[in-house]
């Protein structure tokens, strides 16, 4: 049965909806894969192409991680052919499980990091800049700012945790504030 | 380390199979990996390049296109409506966030999220400012109402209207009932406001407290098990261990509620004029001339000859008091035991001493040493010249101005 033109506009509400929880779902199921983004694409496909099977008013996000996880599995697989070494695919998959996140609890974490980006020193942001708005390698930056890529990546694991600990003390008062 | 290694594809052999055991064992590496997981994602998704529309199927795309043109069409609306506001604005500028005042003689230092023509003049917070009191006394005016005291050392953080970032501090806070809902967190917790006026004690080397003077606040522990709790007037809370609140004494006196009108006079810690014993009209026989006595002052010590003299010899005349202490070379000492209980953290203290040499000796150099056991803190040595005895020419030896970390 084909949806009607209210339903297919909910339906696209719903995966507009979830594209950041969903990202992230498949980011904890692929750690340090590369093509996070293709597969996302590709499940965003499958969502859509089987969207008649979706029933309105049910489980989306669950139906729609369910889906991610497939495609992350196949993808998987190619990974490994190549000889890419990572965890156990029992292990990821209760990783992932462990760690979803509604996309309301996915976008208060975002509003936190904004804020604890806002903290960090000139040369702290340069890095993260660096490794994730720009997606240079620590080799690339190193070459550029004249530091060894392991101070960089000690340097790097600090601003991490920092930010850790600093979004998780903003969503402490962002709890306080609903 | 681990974890950031495995998100960057550099994780094999022995560390992954390390990591893979650790995570099947530990709920704290689980949670560790989750975190992880979650920040990574957030970084990528602040990534310009991130953009959902190119990851939604062409379909969707289409839907989007259609959305884009309600959103031009909304844009250009908001543009008139924009221009509209600039009008308003030229008419009613308006007032920013939080004015600030200080006290006579307070150090600061203030640093803005906003830049260039955005950034904020003046003596004028917004949020995302900072501002660091390394001495004196700050006042707080939020547009809300919201007035505060602040007394250093204090770094805080304006958030927002409603949100204060007190990383340390002792402040005083007074909310009108129009701003109930205010908020000042500190690392170890987030004080709400229900319609009162309240203290706060932000230490790093001290648990957080909590003084309610007056109506009552909500008060959230950040830790452990994050009890929360509701403190009303003339109760007092510190933060405990595991997340839980304490009672403790209600302190007034801890607080300011005005900013002070004159610097603070420095505390004075340790003061000595030698003024006892008293030797007034004693001539002691064995040093027994110029009116010298070999007596010594109380609490001090020498390693040669010393003694005390009063300004009612006739020989030497002191400024300070009416006694001065003699050596004749050795040195002499006390011991300031029970100054740590007494010390503040991030305090600065100055060790001085007034002296002066008799003018019938020769010239000298003079040396003060500070010192904790044998080691030796800080030192400070001037050359002494002959003064009369009148002690008109006195030279102050002082150690610079420390600052003492308490630990």
């Amino acid at each position: 049965m084909s949806l009607d033109a209210r339903q297919q506009a909910e339906f696209v509400g719903q995966i507009t909806r979830h594209q950041q929880a969903l990202r992230g779902y498949i980011i904890s199921l692929m750690p340090g894969m590369e093509g996070v983004s293709d597969v996302l694409q590709e499940a965003n496909l499958v969502l859509w192409e089987k969207r008649e099977k979706f029933k309105p008013g049910t489980h989306f996000k669950a139906w729609a991680f369910s889906i991610a996880r497939y495609e992350v599995k196949a993808h998987r697989r190619k990974s490994l052919a190549l000889g890419m070494a990572t965890l156990d695919e029992d292990l990821i998959e209760e990783l992932a499980e462990r760690g979803e996140k509604t996309p309301e609890e996915v976008e208060m974490r975002l509003r936190s990091l904004d804020k604890c980006l806002g903290k960090l020193e000139d040369k702290q942001r340069q890095l993260i800049e660096h490794r994730y708005y720009l997606g240079s390698t620590l080799e690339e930056f190193s070459t550029e700012c004249g530091r060894p890529t392991d101070s960089l990546r000690v340097t790097l694991f600090r601003i991490r945790a920092a930010l850790k600990k600093c979004i998780n003390n903003e969503l402490v008062i962002e709890e306080l504030d609903r | 380390m681990l974890l950031q290694d495995l998100f960057e594809g550099r994780l094999m052999g022995d560390d992954l199979e390390s990591l893979q055991h650790e995570l099947r064992t530990s709920p704290e590496a689980k949670d560790a990996y989750c975190d992880y997981a979650h920040l990574h994602n957030a970084l990528q998704l602040r990534n310009e390049g991130v953009d959902s529309l190119n990851v939604i199927p062409m379909e969707l795309a289409i839907q989007r296109e259609r959305q884009r043109n309600f959103r031009t069409a909304m844009l250009i609306s908001a543009a008139v409506f924009v221009i509209g506001l600039g009008v308003m604005f030229m008419i009613s500028t308006p007032p920013p966030t939080l004015r600030f005042a200080t006290s006579p003689g307070t150090e600061l230092s203030i640093s803005h999220q906003l830049t260039g023509e955005e950034a904020p003049e003046g003596q004028v917070l917004e949020p995302g400012s900072r501002i660091e009191v390394s001495h004196g006394t700050v006042e707080l005016e939020f547009a809300s109402g919201v007035r505060g005291i602040v007394q250093a050392p204090a770094s805080m953080t304006l958030r927002r209207e409603d949100l204060l970032e007190l990383d340390e501090g002792t402040a005083w806070f007074e909310v009108p009932p129009s701003a109930v809902g205010f908020k000042v967190s500190t690392p170890e917790m987030v004080v709400t406001d229900l319609g009162t006026e309240f203290g706060i004690r932000s230490r790093p080397k001290a648990p957080d407290e909590v003084h309610v003077f007056a109506g009552k606040v909500e008060i959230l522990h950040r830790k452990g098990v994050k009890e929360q709790l509701v403190v009303v007037t003339g109760q007092a809370h510190v933060a405990g261990p595991v997340g839980r609140w304490k009672e403790t004494a209600l302190r007034r006196d801890h607080f300011l509620s005005e900013l002070p009108r004159t610097e603070p006079k420095p505390l004075v810690l340790f003061e000595d004029s030698f003024e006892n014993p008293d030797v007034s009209g004693i001539t002691e026989p064995r040093i027994g001339r110029l009116g010298l006595t070999n007596m010594k002052p109380t609490g001090w010590t020498s390693d040669g000859d010393c003694g005390l003299n009063a300004n009612s010899s006739g020989v030497l005349k002191t400024p300070f008091g009416s006694q001065v202490m003699w050596s004749n070379g050795g040195a002499i000492k006390t011991n300031l035991l029970g100054f740590s209980e007494t010390l503040i953290g991030n305090g600065t203290y100055t060790l001085s001493v007034n002296v002066g040499k008799r003018s019938d000796h020769g010239g000298g150099t003079c040396t003060l040493e500070l010192l904790a056991g044998g080691t030796v803190l800080a030192t400070a040595s001037e050359a002494v010249a002959n003064s009369s005895t009148d002690f008109s020419q006195v030279v102050r030896l002082v150690i610079l101005p420390m600052k003492v970390t308490v630990i």
